[in-house]
């Protein structure tokens, strides 16, 4: 009967660190997708996710050695991935740079919503996986940012309350009310697509 | 439990909510099941988000190169490009962006799809400066190695094969190539 050994992060960090570098690749290859899919989540740019998603792993590896283990490296990690993600958002705010909001309106300022009243069925509640993922993608840009990190984190990569506030520095009370406002504000705008 | 009550229990649980005072509360208010029913609908979109986007393929190697010292890209080149030095500085070779975006794929390198500000980044490296990537798109993906159409000192057109991925410092050109890295 095969066996599957599988390192903890931890374990793989301090190998690398007494210079084993495939303990470098396992991790690299254990977090690249939801990293690149984290921060696609958030910016919505294929191209500066995958960057974004580099620098961070460049900046693990090369402060390793910072390293404490007295909390999890998916916490490390997914703080310094979201900091990085967090400067790229503000370069885009300060350059006048916007998402793609037209469908929902811009809830940045104001979390003016366009009310739609209509409860017949339509076309839209029939839509494709890929329609209605891309609508919910829409909708996760026009949250404020303290929320869509909050409501990604949590429901999209799946981290627990404690996990998405020890990234966020946040206590567990704050996550769940802006996890609450966050799919209240969504369940409003998909409605109809629900 | 009122509906408030429930309403928080089901935003914190979702579908997982197991609790029988909600699931009889869930029976018999239609607004709470409503809600229920739109965050199971949400939930199941969010599904929908964990898969699509994934890392490229050549994601470590790229790490790898940003992270190696100067060292280790030494060992690199000195290990890989011996024999294509002998061939490259005795002709003339000018990489040109049109090199970069000569690929007919339906992706097209990830080094060609920067964007402006990704690129700034990399440039401002150090030691990485002025860097040009020559990737000729149109081979096999599984290939490791590309050829380019170099001349010679008589200017007959040659074929070279170099590892699929070489970067050079364009500052020295012509007058002795300065290898950056090489990775295969």
């Amino acid at each position: 009967m095969a066996t599957t050994l599988t390192f903890a992060d931890n374990a793989l960090i301090v190998a690398y660190l007494k210079g084993d570098d495939y303990a470098f690749k396992v991790l690299v290859d254990r977090y690249q997708d939801r990293l690149v899919n984290y921060i696609y989540n958030l910016i919505r740019d294929y191209d500066q996710a995958v960057d974004i998603s580099q620098e961070t792993f460049i900046r693990v590896f090369r402060h390793a050695h910072r390293y404490k283990g007295n909390y999890q490296f998916s916490t490390w990690i997914y703080r310094i991935a979201t900091n990085l993600a967090l400067d790229e958002m503000r370069r885009r705010k300060r350059k006048g740079f916007f998402l793609t909001q037209r469908l929902f309106g811009n809830s940045e300022q104001g979390e003016t919503e366009i009310q739609v009243s209509d409860n017949r069925p339509s076309p839209e509640a029939h839509l494709g996986s890929k329609e209605k993922a891309r609508l919910l993608r829409t909708a996760i840009d026009s949250l404020p940012p303290r929320y869509r990190l909050v409501f990604v984190l949590k429901e999209v990569q799946e981290l627990s309350l404690e996990e998405t506030g020890k990234v966020l520095n946040l206590r567990v009370g704050t996550v769940k009310s802006r996890l609450h406002r966050a799919k209240r504000i969504l369940r409003d705008k998909l409605s109809r697509f629900l | 439990m009122n509906c408030r009550e429930i309403e928080e229990k089901l935003l914190d649980e979702g579908t997982n909510v197991r609790e029988s005072r909600v699931l009889s509360h869930l029976h018999e208010c239609s607004g709470c099941r409503a809600l229920y029913e739109d965050l199971a609908g949400l939930e199941k979109m969010n599904r929908s988000l964990r898969q699509g986007v994934k890392a490229p393929p050549d994601f470590y190697r790229r790490i790898a190169g940003g992270s190696m010292s100067g060292g280790d890209l030494g060992r690199l080149v000195l290990g890989g490009l011996a024999s294509v030095m002998l061939f490259v500085t005795s002709g003339a070779v000018v990489p040109t962006e049109s090199a970069e975006h000569s690929g007919g794929g339906e992706r097209p390198a990830l080094e060609s799809r920067r964007s402006e500000s990704s690129r700034d980044r990399l440039r401002n490296r150090p030691g990485r400066e002025n860097l040009h990537r020559w990737v000729k798109e149109d081979q096999p993906a599984a290939s490791s190695y590309v050829e380019l159409r170099v001349e010679d000192s008589s200017g007959t057109p040659v074929l070279v094969r170099v590892p699929r991925t070489v970067e050079v410092r364009t500052s020295h050109l012509h007058h002795g190539l300065d290898w950056q890295r090489v990775s295969h």
